[in-house]
């Protein structure tokens, strides 16, 4: 019996590389305009408007608790598509798509615990949806 | 005058007496001799006529003698008198005249000491003056050759000045058409700044264009993971990518070489600010050495005028020193000439002297003869 391959789009924030399952909607798209929203959380960064759909873009720094004071060039995301609702998160760069066939468990996180490896045994984590959504809490 | 005091007149006197009893005495001398009995006879017979005729004849001679020597004195005394009168006379201003002349003698003597002492001064001035003429005609002719070799050193200044203030004007030229090629540089500076523009457009357009084909190359290969296609889709994938990574590298290659011709033309254009305002600033300092070596020029042509006119002065003064040489040197021949003279002076002085010396015996013995006749016509 043959593994069935899970297929993740790979993508950077700083130098560390994460990945996002691919799902309906995956697109790497740039934006100019956001529009802030008032009294949200610091994970949620505005709306913007693509290809007729309102997408919620997503702090992954925030939302991923990482630390780099070093803002982006341009303003880059990966969007997604959950519930009929459109997401994007933020990214510093796109990166390859992927099929794997063994993904892990790191015990010692809470959120965020799937990971696979790459072929030169680098750790890539893995976003998965319902812990963006359940961290985000933005359209119960 | 008592007649027994004058000699002359005892002289005459005795002589006169002498002439009178001769030639008695003769007589009666031959008469004795030749006839000695008459004699005798006579003496015997007239004794007393005898001695009363010689006693008259005695007296008689005594009288005439007395009047002939008194007529005869006063014609002889007389004359002689005055001509002792006149001798004294004569003495007294002859002793007078010796006094004056030895006088005159001394001052003579006293001035031909001062005069040769002059002549012998003023021969030491004399010589000192030559030396000195001598050296100061050497310092100027020295001054001479120097203030020459300063005119001929100014001349060339001159020159150099003058060919400076040419070459100068070249340069200054010269820098006008560096000036004006600047300001060429400058436009096409300008020119290439705008081009540079429109390939730093182009460039940022390639960017866009990069980008597009990035996000189209990561799209494209998440839509490939999502269906399966054949190998054809999966070249046009690959191809895609390829596209990404040529047109990033493209765009990469065409940001840096806008950059760096950007940072060029930057460079080229401040360097050729820079440049122009060099220029400017040497065309103002090449200006003010110009003004400054027209100035240099015109000092060292007044200087070479002045050098001119001190070496003609020179000359002039030297001339006037050969010429004092030559006063001098006749002065020195005069001052010879007098110490001559002066020795010719001393001479005559000293026969001068030996005259009066002469005048003093003769004076003495003048003296000497106005005693005599003194003595001998009674006169003190």
């Amino acid at each position: 019996m043959t593994a069935r391959s899970e297929k993740f789009i790979l993508f950077y924030i700083g130098d560390e590389q994460y990945a996002l399952p691919v799902l309906i909607g995956n697109q790497f798209i740039e934006f100019e305009n956001m529009t802030l929203i008032p009294k949200i959380s610091q994970k949620i960064k505005g709306l913007i408007y693509h290809n007729g759909n309102i997408v919620t873009i997503i702090d992954t720094k925030e939302l991923l608790n990482i630390k780099i004071l070093q803002k982006n060039k341009q303003l880059m995301c990966l969007t997604f598509e959950a519930d009929g609702y459109y997401y994007g998160l933020l990214v510093d760069q796109g990166g390859e798509t992927l099929a794997v066939n063994k993904t892990f468990n790191d015990r010692h996180k809470k959120v965020f615990s799937k990971y696979f490896r790459t072929k030169d045994k680098k750790k890539v984590y893995i976003l998965d949806i319902d812990d963006i959504l359940s961290q985000i809490n933005i359209y119960d | 005058m008592k007649v027994f005091e004058t000699k002359i007149y005892l002289r005459f006197l005795s002589w006169f007496i002498a002439v009178a009893f001769l030639p008695l005495a003769a007589l009666f001398l031959s008469i004795y001799l030749f006839n000695s009995a008459l004699l005798q006879s006579v003496l015997i017979e007239s004794r007393d006529t005898v001695l009363f005729a010689i006693f008259i004849s005695l007296a008689l001679i005594l009288l005439l003698s007395l009047i002939a020597t008194k007529l005869l004195s006063k014609s002889i005394i007389k004359p002689i008198k005055i001509s002792v009168w006149e001798l004294s006379k004569v003495v007294g201003d002859l002793f007078k005249t010796v006094q004056n002349l030895s006088a005159i003698s001394q001052n003579n003597g006293e001035l031909s000491d001062s005069l040769l002492r002059s002549s012998q001064a003023q021969k030491t001035g004399l010589k000192t003056g030559s030396k000195a003429v001598f050296d100061m005609v050497n310092s100027l002719n020295q001054v001479a050759q120097k203030t020459k070799l300063a005119a001929t050193k100014t001349r060339n200044v001159d020159k150099l000045a003058s060919d400076s203030g040419d070459r100068s004007k070249e340069a200054l030229d010269s820098l006008v058409v560096v000036r004006q090629l600047l300001t060429e540089n400058q436009k096409l500076s300008h020119a290439l700044d705008g081009y540079a523009e429109d390939v730093k457009n182009i460039s940022s357009r390639v960017v866009i264009l990069a980008e597009t084909a990035k996000f189209l190359s990561l799209n494209v290969s998440i839509e490939a993971s999502k269906t399966s296609f054949g190998n054809d889709f999966s070249d046009l994938v690959s191809q895609i990518r390829e596209l990404n990574i040529i047109s990033e590298q493209a765009a990469e290659s065409i940001g840096t070489l806008v950059a760096n011709m950007q940072r060029q033309i930057e460079q080229s254009g401040d360097f050729s600010k820079h440049q122009a305002q060099e220029t400017d600033k040497t065309i103002k300092v090449v200006s003010q050495n110009i003004h400054f070596l027209s100035k240099i020029a015109a000092n060292m042509l007044q200087i070479s005028q002045n050098v001119q006119a001190i070496d003609q002065e020179t000359q002039e003064t030297r001339q006037d020193s050969e010429d004092i040489g030559t006063m001098i040197k006749k002065l020195d021949t005069e001052a010879k000439s007098l110490v001559g003279h002066v020795d010719t002076v001393t001479q005559t002085i000293n026969q001068q002297v030996a005259i009066i010396r002469s005048l003093n015996k003769s004076s003495t013995a003048l003296n000497a003869v106005t005693t005599t006749l003194n003595d001998l016509v009674g006169e003190k």
